[in-house]
């Protein structure tokens, strides 16, 4: 799942089986495969990962699991700051795709 | 009364018995307390009340005296995927790898009861094998994939009061596995079974918070000292620090 320049939001219900390459990827739901968040990657507390995160900047919410390795590229520490306005943000640069329930298998 | 009630190994929900003030925590790990968060506004879903208070952990810092200098190390840990303690192993220039086993455990343990209900109504021959060794083995099959001489740390937390007294055997052989020479694994104890369910995460280098959190999986054994030992033989230098609150922390050096 390729979108180089555009966010992906995996809902609450959303399942994705596949490796995830984008700017920003949110994760509520279900994602079995590598995310690559260019710039963030934000699980949240109903996020479920089981793969690798590749990112600048990542966020994990208290419940969230994670079942992998994380690489931060820049040596960007993991960010500490409430990140409400940064999820607005990351809606209005580039394409935004939400997986918000179902499933999506390469 | 559930199939894993009747192991013993049954799953529930557990009260937290802390006295400090429960507090949602936020995207960030910072505490929401009062009034709606803009993250919640656009439509996150509030992370689990928390329970929590700092202990002085002298088990953390000498596990962090003895990463001193190892540059950019890799470092296996087997608790919840806290914001708080990634961020602390990474800006010290750790690769993380993170993997709750304990969640897993539960999972695991789920899903075995799901396949006993499957096998029962099949024929005979398709029974599972639900003998503690082979629950072990295939729950280990599932978990801990590594290549070996992966890590050289290992933050394993209070996980092996909670697992299967054969599970957590064969794990810290696999373990020792995953470990390079002279790597070094955190492990805490119990000395007595514990009123409640606690997660741990780091706060800084002498420091870890104590969560309250709903029972994952009931403790299963209170390890005595000579029982440790024996657990982690092959490891060349053990050291404890026993606490106040009935919790051991130890560290084992390859």
């Amino acid at each position: 799942m390729n979108l180089s320049s555009g966010s992906l939001t995996v809902g609450p219900n959303g399942e994705v089986k596949a490796d995830i390459f984008a700017r920003e990827v949110i994760v509520r739901g279900r994602v079995d495969g590598k995310i690559v968040g260019r710039e963030k990657i934000q699980l949240w507390s109903t996020g479920n990962v089981a793969g690798d995160l590749q990112t600048e900047r990542l966020m994990i919410e208290d419940g969230a699991v994670l079942r992998g390795r994380i690489e931060i590229e820049t040596g960007k520490p993991i960010d500490k700051r409430d990140e409400a306005r940064g999820v607005a943000a990351g809606s209005s640069k580039g394409g935004v795709t939400s997986v918000s329930s179902g499933s999506a298998a390469d | 009364m559930s199939f894993l009630n009747k192991l013993g190994i049954g799953v529930g929900a557990g009260a937290a018995s802390s006295r400090e003030v429960p507090r949602t925590m936020g995207m960030s790990g910072r505490p929401r307390n009062n009034g709606p968060s803009p993250v919640v506004a656009a439509g996150a879903t509030r992370g689990p009340e928390l329970r929590e208070s700092n202990r002085a952990s002298n088990g953390l810092k000498e596990f962090l005296w003895n990463l001193e200098g190892l540059g950019r190390g890799a470092l296996l840990d087997l608790g919840p995927a806290w914001q708080t303690t990634l961020s602390f192993f990474i800006e010290r220039g750790f690769r993380v790898s993170s993997e709750d086993l304990l969640r897993a455990w539960k999972d695991f343990l789920g899903e075995e009861e799901g396949k006993l209900r499957e096998a029962a109504g099949r024929a005979a021959q398709h029974t599972l094998d639900v003998t503690p060794s082979a629950r072990a083995a295939r729950f280990l099959e599932a978990n801990l994939q590594y290549p070996n001489s992966s890590f050289d740390a290992i933050l394993l937390w209070d996980l092996l009061d909670y697992l299967e007294p054969v599970v957590s055997k064969q794990m810290v052989a696999n373990l020792t596995e995953l470990l390079r020479p002279g790597g070094v694994v955190f492990a805490m104890f119990h000395s007595k079974k514990p009123e409640g369910f606690r997660r741990y995460r780091v706060v800084d280098s002498t420091t870890l918070q104590v969560i309250s959190s709903p029972v994952l999986c009931p403790a299963q054994r209170i390890y005595q000292n000579r029982e440790i030992q024996d657990l982690f033989g092959r490891y060349r230098t053990m050291k404890s620090f026993v606490g106040r609150d009935q919790l051991r922390e130890s560290l084992f050096i390859k």
